[in-house]
């Protein structure tokens, strides 16, 4: 099937914009890439259950596949995990704040989103976080650097270098990015959170980085006994993510816009 | 009234007195900002300790650079368990109140606060990190537990360049 000439992506737009960003993230935060390039790239860093001594390498891409078949409707296991792990359930309502506004601008990492065929009827329930695209528009909007790609795929905001302007939320086509409005007293030291920054999902790098490759959400999903989430690394054929992949057909969502996303769906 | 002591021409024993006491207020003086640089708070597991992750001066000097450089290795290398993580300073200096519950290091009179109230440089790491040891994921402190700490950023960035160079 042939595209339309306009309704092509163009990936040297993509990657034009990524270098402009790189250049002034050179000049605000580019320090970090150079410390971590001094570190140098030896053995591996595969060990289990141990804390990460070599920088992360794009060995790995870490991703998740989603049977959507089997998250069931009005649980709410993965996104109440994700809460406790990265003390989002610790945000409090701003004094004199109204409720629905409130719902509205609190940070949240995974959005339980429920679909319904217009014709059959049928519905569909999904966790919906941020994709972690190899290509994301969040990064290439951003104009500080501060948005960007671990090099093992993770799509993480450096909040060291964010500005707070929501570029990168309006660019999101899944809305995964929240913003911070006000000054958080209660954070966890895996999970720092600050007024004026924005934040999205980081598959718990946390975890990564102590040698555990699991995410919050998809061990409450199994511990539902769901098991609608399964993560794990993309780029390893034996992983539990590419076995379930492999077993049926997956969907990125929006995959018109070519991001190739970490995330993937079955049965939308 | 000091002042006007000297104006009316005093007797020197009076004189050599008020000398003194001069002496004695900028002794006490010194002797206050001693007090603050060595601001480690007892109830703090640091109070146990010979000396900080480096040696105490170059500490009191370089602690904001030591912190950037591991931040960077963290936030872009994922790596957490290098003796100069924040989350290690913080686990390590807090200090604990009667009921040895930890009391927040940006807290009047902590750890951090302490110097930097009297030095007037505002710190900002406290918008967002955590100010007491809650929900810590690999630190140094918990490297040291486990001996798996790992050296600064700097000292690995050292120790490659004399392998490279050996070869």
């Amino acid at each position: 099937m042939s595209r339309e000439p306009d309704r092509q992506v163009n990936q040297d737009r993509r990657r034009f914009m990524g270098a402009a960003a790189g250049a002034v993230a050179g000049s605000a935060g580019g320090v970090g890439a150079l410390a971590v390039g001094a570190l140098g790239y030896t053995a591996a860093d595969d060990a289990a259950a141990a804390p990460r001594t070599e920088p992360v390498s794009d060995r790995h891409r870490w991703g998740m596949f989603v049977d959507t078949a089997k998250c069931a409707e009005g649980c709410t296991a993965c996104v109440d995990a994700c809460d406790q792990e990265n003390g989002l359930n610790l945000q409090a309502e701003p004094h004199g704040s109204n409720e629905a506004k409130w719902q509205n601008q609190r940070a949240v990492w995974i959005r339980k989103v429920k679909l319904q065929d217009k014709t059959s009827g049928h519905v569909t329930n999904l966790p919906l976080m941020c994709q972690h695209c190899e290509h994301p528009p969040c990064v290439d909007v951003c104009p500080t650097g501060a948005s960007f790609k671990r090099a093992d795929g993770i799509v993480m905001v450096d909040r060291h270098t964010c500005i707070g302007c929501r570029y990168c939320m309006m660019a999101c086509p899944y809305k995964a990015r929240s913003f911070i409005h006000e000054q958080v007293d209660q954070k966890l030291t895996r999970a720092p959170r600050g007024m004026g920054c924005v934040e999205s999902c980081n598959l718990c790098a946390h975890r990564l980085d102590e040698g555990s490759a699991s995410t919050a959400c998809a061990d409450a999903c199994a511990a539902e006994g769901h098991h609608a989430i399964v993560f794990g690394d993309l780029k390893d054929p034996t992983s539990a993510v590419r076995q379930a992949m492999a077993k049926q057909p997956s969907r990125q969502i929006r995959e018109d816009l070519e991001l190739n996303t970490g995330v993937r769906y079955a049965g939308i | 009234m000091n002042h006007n002591q000297s104006k009316s021409g005093v007797r020197p024993a009076a004189a050599v007195q008020w000398l003194l006491a001069l002496v004695c207020l900028g002794l006490a003086g010194m002797a206050q900002a001693t007090g603050v640089g060595d601001f480690v708070v007892d109830s703090s597991r640091a109070a146990q300790l010979e000396n900080c992750v480096e040696p105490t001066e170059y500490m009191r000097r370089n602690h904001m650079e030591v912190i950037r450089h591991q931040r960077d290795t963290t936030v872009y290398g994922g790596i957490r368990s290098t003796k100069h993580s924040l989350s290690g300073c913080v686990g390590c200096h807090v200090g604990y109140d009667a009921d040895h519950k930890p009391v927040a290091i940006n807290d009047k009179g902590q750890f951090c606060a302490a110097c930097h109230n009297y030095t007037a440089v505002k710190l900002n790491c406290f918008d967002c990190h955590a100010t007491i040891p809650e929900g810590e994921a690999w630190n140094q402190v918990m490297a040291v537990d486990h001996g798996e700490l790992l050296p600064g950023v700097e000292e690995q960035a050292d120790a490659a360049a004399a392998g490279s160079r050996a070869q």
